[in-house]
């Protein structure tokens, strides 16, 4: 069985409560959005949703990249640990 | 017999405008793309690279060479290429294999579509390590060689910042290829209707129209059309801080957010592919017909002694319905293309050729109202006819001619001239009486517009056009086949 140390424990589940805060966040978000909802006008960017979305997710995406690191440099160091 | 691709010279397409790093030029049968100096960097970095090294071996970026100075001097004679070479103030000229016939995303099956996203999204991502990004992601960047997807242009890869966690084309690479992909798959709308007159696809805005609450809401729908819509919606158009170039600070960093979106597209992709065995108006026409199994075995075997004799290179099956013919002429060596009216039997013959590696390319093309040309001048994508004519040594037009005939109303000395226009070697083409119950059933009362249509009359219309080699009746319907030679 594996043991994790509590400052890993600790992170993780801060981290893990932040994500879920923001995935609760998210229908809210999306009703905002709906309500707020105009009609496209001339000379708009068909793009520009797109590339604002993308941009957004590159964020979330981004963030996730440093979980990643934070969870490999943690096993890196049990690994070391055990070693 | 004269060979077909000696025609290629007479319906070139015009050479290509949009890009300035480069220009494409036809010229006696001869693909040659002229790079500015601005492009030389990006494509010499593209075709150092090692994936693309694996793709143009594959064939699945197209065959691409560097010309000699001496090679680009004597071209430079030649007015259209002079202009162009000129224009650019060119550095390098290359010389790209010929995809023989090209056909465009309006014309295929959702299946071409969807493999032509896949190959696009693979050259991003396995590119993506070698520090080379795309520019474009659109499928006019795609030909097809038989059933197989090529990537055919070479300057649409440039150097990449590392730190750049944006992929570009991500939005035209949604209008062009997820978005009509999404609308075929829900709503049954052909990607003939979709693209023909959308060059740049279709704009989340509307697909968001065309959709009821709870579509809006259901992945991925939300995420390529809604979201979008409802972030533009708020955006101030004015506000061009979003195009400004964005730096994620850390090139590993940027590079996994770009591996995660593409990653996330090609799931998206995944769950639009088309299903097989679709049904349609044409799905079962093969099995529903008027044969017995002895006649039609007798009309596969005057097809195949046909092809036998005269052996063609290229041939068009016109009105191929589930591709029974254009395999059995892909078999016996030519390439082929096939056409019908109906995407889901188009599709059907895309995954045959697909499956035992036939040379068939499957195009949703009808012949009675064939695709225009389109875009600028009506030149970029030249029509249907335009690259038809003459690009043919053999052509098939198997129960097809009634429908011509009856349900579209073109005249037989027509359709006829048309078959003489496409061919210059043989045709194949069954005849289909009056007296036949699919002739009736699709005349439904109207006799009266072909009573003077018989055998006489058939063969009489031929012979402006054609020596009639032989002809055999199918026992058991009011039919003939022909066997002609364009005279």
């Amino acid at each position: 069985m594996k043991h994790r140390t509590a400052i890993q424990i600790c992170a993780k589940g801060c981290l893990s409560q932040w994500i879920w805060d923001g995935l609760r966040a998210v229908p809210f978000v999306l009703a905002l959005l709906v309500a707020s909802e105009r009609e496209a006008r001339a000379y708009a960017d068909p793009g520009s949703g797109t590339l604002i979305w993308q941009v957004v997710a590159a964020g979330f995406v981004g963030l996730l990249f440093y979980v990643r690191k934070f969870t490999s440099w943690f096993k890196g160091r049990k690994r070391d640990a055990k070693d | 017999m004269t060979d077909p691709s000696s025609n290629a010279a007479a319906h070139e397409p015009a050479p290509s405008f949009r890009d300035p790093s480069g220009s494409l030029v036809a010229l006696e049968g001869r693909i040659l793309r002229v790079v500015a100096r601005a492009g030389v960097a990006d494509l010499t970095a593209f075709l150092n690279a090692k994936p693309a090294r694996k793709f143009l071996e594959s064939g699945r970026v197209v065959g691409t060479r560097i010309l000699e100075q001496a090679e680009v001097g004597a071209l430079l004679s030649d007015a259209a290429f002079g202009a162009a070479y000129q224009a650019l103030e060119a550095a390098l000229v290359l010389e790209h294999e010929r995809i023989w016939f090209p056909s465009y995303p309006y014309e295929w099956p959702p299946e071409m579509l969807h493999l032509a996203a896949q190959l696009t999204l693979e050259l991003a991502r396995e590119l993506l390590a070698c520090g080379i990004g795309i520019k474009d992601g659109t499928p006019y960047n795609v030909l097809f060689r038989g059933a197989s997807p090529v990537f055919v242009d070479v300057l649409s890869f440039e150097r990449r910042d590392p730190d750049d966690p944006t992929w570009l084309p991500h939005a035209q690479f949604v209008r062009t290829f997820l978005l009509p992909l999404a609308a075929n798959q829900l709503f049954g709308i052909s990607l003939g209707q979709l693209l023909t007159t959308r060059r740049d696809g279709l704009e989340p805005d509307e697909v968001y129209r065309w959709l009821g609450p709870l579509r809006r809401i259901r992945p991925p729908l939300l995420s390529l059309v809604s979201i979008p819509c409802w972030l533009a919606a708020r955006h101030d158009q004015d506000d061009t801080a979003i195009y400004r170039k964005r730096s994620a600070g850390n090139p590993e960093k940027a590079r996994f957010i770009l591996e995660t979106l593409l990653g996330g597209l090609n799931r998206t992709l995944e769950r639009l592919r088309p299903k097989a065995g679709r049904r349609s108006t044409w799905s079962d026409y093969r099995a529903a017909n008027n044969y017995s199994a002895a006649a039609f075995a007798s009309k596969e075997a005057f097809v195949r002694e046909a092809l036998a004799e005269f052996a063609p290179k290229r041939v068009l099956d016109v009105g191929s319905n589930t591709g029974y013919f254009s395999v059995l002429a892909a078999r016996a060596g030519a390439q082929v293309v096939a056409i019908d009216s109906d995407p889901a039997v188009a599709g059907d013959v895309w995954r045959a050729a697909r499956a035992d590696g036939l040379d068939i390319l499957p195009l949703t093309v009808n012949l009675t109202r064939p695709t225009p040309g389109t875009g600028w001048r009506n030149r970029e994508c030249p029509g249907f006819l335009e690259r038809a004519r003459g690009a043919f040594d053999g052509v098939l037009m198997l129960a097809v001619v009634h429908h011509m005939l009856v349900t579209e109303r073109v005249p037989l000395a027509e359709i006829l001239a048309l078959a003489a226009e496409l061919t210059t070697g043989i045709a194949i083409v069954e005849f289909i009486g009056p007296e036949d119950s699919m002739f009736r059933r699709l005349v439904r009362g109207r006799e009266e517009l072909h009573k003077g249509l018989n055998e006489e009359a058939f063969e009489a219309a031929c012979r402006r056009h054609f020596d009639i080699l032989r002809s055999r009746p199918i026992e058991g319907a009011h039919r003939r086949l022909y066997l002609l030679r364009r005279v």
